[in-house]
């Protein structure tokens, strides 16, 4: 028993040794990054964090976004009151939704901002993963204390950062900064071929449907349930498709017609609970050059959102096309890159 | 409570030490001790579930006691149906309730009867309910079979059932090698904890560096499998079949590395499965625990493959399909289940299956013969196939899933990051293929450092939130 007790001592000696040692050498290498990152930008891509992980860690907020990469534009700038997260990015499906609305420490006055991806409701739509939270990796730098703050110092986080200039702003939305350096030519969604080519085959979240799925409609009353329940304001909205694409879904040649029903189921419940939604569908207000893929909008689209909404925005929002001051100046000192194209 | 958690790393060694410090001389204190840690550790989870083991416990003691005392055989086999029956109550409640009731609704939903179903339970799975109510069955059913005298120390009889390294995920013990154990004086050995530390370290390792880094990749590719090209779709697979075998023989290797800390020896539950070279040699490398388990106490009542062709190819659809079924109250498992049997049944009917019962690949060599290699190759691709259906949501995803990777196929470019970790630890498991106990004769200073730069990794590596796959079965 001595023999093994001296074991583990000597065990625990060198443990202690080797963790004060790698303490020092990432402190110093922390200290170098942040240096590096002006900080602006944080790319080291040294140690896996999944979003969820990163993004459960962000406390004491008064607004909360939950949603699909379809919510993922809201930034904090846009609001009057600046409390606020955007947790998308992390979810599935409307059972993720409740999940994480289980998980989030939201109470009494906060506000709840979820958008409804119109496919989550097509009944012929099978494979909606139905995980506890979606799990991305989101690539940052091992920090040993105070990882959050650290990295909240920053602008933008994660290893797409750098990459693609794509990342997570330190409010939690995602900035498409890859749209601006690499010709539009070579973006995936390129004049919507690739939505049109999912509506064409009816595939990848595109599937025709005439069926609303109920049992979605009960796990979204479950939701407004517990806001109810803890007096949470709830904003919901069903966000748009580029007007192009708006054109090929109505078109008769493919059946969406699920959507206008469980438009009407939607918002049948939400008047049930006096909480607001909106349909944004087919937004009219804005044409094609307003999206940056074919069912995703650009900034200006997400801010004209929350007007209709009617949640309180900051109307000094620098609400320019794509890209801000701020942000197109980090592009130009991190990348040599002519704009347009 | 959690192996890889903090709370654990504190719990261990106060057990440790009050059993080897401060109980050591009285036999009583020290299975007391057991009994209260176990407790203690599984009610960490939820006290109120203690109740479940407590009254498994309870039956099978009282059961195996009366069978003894009986002596006609009908009234032996009434008091053993009586344990099954119960223990299978128990497990069926809270594992399979809602699984039947489901499936009863849709299959009216399906034929255009629009039910609502009001019989829906908001039931919670107990951690461990699959592992330790076959514990507890498999006493009383060897009783009866005259395999094992009862024991009438109940103390020693509760530890047995809730003993805390297998508790919640096995390996599935028997009666007759852990209760003479645990009604036997244990002496403290050096190489025995020496070894099991080095178990506890490189189950540790397995989990947290291995099976916790592939864990967001496989999450990646199933969640957004229909954006995926097939390519993409066998990295996931691939993935996922070394995420969760270091998951679980992980967790085996912590379990029988701190059973060993208190003088146990536990059964084996993994010896290097993806080197076998068929899939007879694959079950009999995967779950040992399990599958002997179904074998004895499923296989071989049903009459084994001692009355025929026709019925010995019935009962193993039945063993691999109950085995599936035993996973979880899905059919995703289920179907696993058949998958496995129509590929193991082909060899049954060649009388292959039993090759290779005693070698392991490569078994007086450095590198393995070129058939060899084969056979491991294609019985590793089977496997992988097989777990598309134990890791997807619902079977229409893993159909599609699998069809989109034969059917979509693309050579792989990107989630190729996880083969950092799959073929170091491969090549890694490999060499070490003899020795799965890592019984070692090393100097004390490589082991000392081995130990540290393994320890260092789990730092590095650990992830709080990560639990074990196998708890939810």
């Amino acid at each position: 028993m001595k023999k093994f007790s001296l074991k583990i001592t000597k065990l625990f000696i060198l443990t202690l040794i080797g963790l004060f040692s790698a303490f020092i050498v990432n402190e110093a290498m922390h200290k170098k990054l942040k240096a590096l990152s002006k900080n602006s930008i944080y790319f080291y891509p040294k140690h896996n964090q999944s979003i969820i992980d990163f993004k459960l860690k962000q406390h004491d907020k008064e607004i909360y976004i939950l949603g699909s990469s379809r919510t993922a534009g809201f930034e904090r700038g846009m609001f009057k009151n600046n409390k606020v997260y955007n947790y998308s990015l992390i979810i599935n499906s409307f059972n993720d939704i409740y999940n994480l609305v289980n998980r989030l420490d939201i109470g009494k006055g906060d506000t709840l901002i979820i958008g409804l991806d119109q496919w989550n409701f097509n009944k012929s739509f099978q494979p909606r993963n139905n995980n506890d939270f979606k799990i991305n990796n989101l690539s940052l730098p091992f920090i040993l204390f105070d990882p959050v703050k650290n990295i909240n110092n920053i602008y933008l986080i994660g290893e797409d950062a750098i990459k693609n200039f794509s990342g997570f702003r330190n409010d939690g939305s995602y900035f498409y900064g890859k749209r601006l350096i690499v010709p539009k030519r070579e973006l995936e969604d390129f004049n919507f071929e690739d939505t049109f080519n999912r509506i064409k085959n009816g595939n990848r979240r595109f599937e025709y449907g005439s069926d609303v799925d109920l049992y979605q409609i009960k796990v979204l009353k479950r939701i407004l349930d517990f806001c109810k329940k803890k007096n949470i304001q709830v904003f919901a909205f069903s966000p748009p498709f580029s007007p192009s694409v708006t054109k090929k879904i109505k078109s008769k040649k493919y059946d969406y017609s699920y959507m206008d029903k469980s438009i009407a189921e939607t918002k049948k419940l939400f008047k049930e609970f006096n909480f607001i939604y909106k349909d944004f569908t087919f937004y009219d207000l804005f044409d094609d050059s307003y999206y940056l893929d074919g069912f995703h909008c650009n900034r200006n689209v997400y801010y004209q959102i929350l007007k209709d909404l009617g949640v309180p925005t900051d109307s000094n929002f620098d609400n320019q096309f794509e890209v801000s001051e701020k942000e197109l100046n980090l592009l130009k000192d991190y990348f040599k890159f002519e704009l347009g194209d | 409570m959690l192996f890889n958690s903090i709370e654990y790393i504190i719990f261990l060694p106060i057990v440790f030490i009050l059993y080897w410090f401060l109980f050591n001389k009285n036999l009583l204190l020290q299975n007391l001790l057991i009994l209260a840690s176990s407790y203690i550790f599984y009610g960490w989870w939820d006290y109120r579930f203690l109740s479940l083991i407590f009254i498994s416990t309870v039956i099978d003691y009282s059961i195996g006691l009366s069978i003894a005392k009986k002596d006609s055989k009908k009234k032996q086999k009434l008091l053993v149906w009586f344990s099954v029956i119960s223990n299978l109550t128990i497990l069926g409640f809270f594992k399979y309730y809602n699984f039947f009731i489901d499936s009863w609704f849709e299959l009216f939903n399906s034929i255009g009867y629009e039910i609502k179903s009001i019989w829906t339970l908001k039931i919670i799975l107990p951690v461990g309910i699959s592992f330790y109510t076959f514990q507890s069955m498999s006493y009383s059913i060897d009783i009866y079979k005259k395999k094992l005298e009862p024991t009438k120390d109940f103390i020693s009889f509760a530890s047995f059932v809730s003993f805390f390294p297998q508790l919640v995920a096995g390996p599935i013990e028997r009666a007759k090698n852990l209760i003479p154990q645990v009604l036997n004086k244990r002496e403290f050995k050096y190489d025995q904890s020496v070894d099991g530390l080095r178990l506890i370290l490189w189950g540790m390792f397995k989990k947290v560096v291995i099976a916790d880094s592939l864990a967001p990749m496989v999450d990646n590719i199933f969640n957004n499998y229909q954006d995926l090209e097939g390519g993409i779709l066998w990295v996931g697979a691939i993935y996922f079949a070394f995420q969760i075998y270091c998951d679980f023989s992980g967790y085996s290797d912590i379990a029988i590395g701190t059973a060993k800390l208190f003088g146990f020896e536990l059964i084996s539950n993994f010896k290097f499965p993806y080197f076998s070279r068929n899939i007879g040699e694959f079950w009999r490398r995967w779950h040992i625990s399990l599958s002997s388990w179904f074998r004895d106490y499923l296989y071989i009542p049903l009459g084994g493959s001692k009355k025929g062709t026709f019925k010995s190819i019935r009962n193993i659809f039945i063993i691999f399909i109950v085995s599936g079924f035993w996973h979880g109250a899905n059919w995703t498992f289920i179907i696993w289940g058949l998958f496995h049997s129509l590929l193991f049944i082909p060899s049954f009917i060649f009388k292959t299956n039993r090759n290779y019962v005693n070698t392991i690949i490569a078994e007086d060599r450095i590198i393995p013969e070129f058939k060899e290699f084969f056979q491991v190759f294609t019985t590793f691709i089977l496997v992988v196939i097989g777990w598309v259906f134990f890791r997807s949501e619902t079977l229409t995803d893993s159909f599609y899933y699998l069809f989109q990777m034969f059917f979509s196929f693309s050579v792989p470019s990107d989630n190729l990051a996880g083969f950092l970790f799959v073929v170091p630890f491969l090549i890694l498991e490999y060499f070490i293929r003899h020795k799965e106990r890592l019984n070692f004769k090393i100097s004390e200073n490589l082991d000392l450092i081995i130990s540290t730069l393994i320890i260092f990794c789990i730092i590095l590596f650990y992830n709080k939130s990560s639990g074990f796959i196998y708890f939810q079965f």
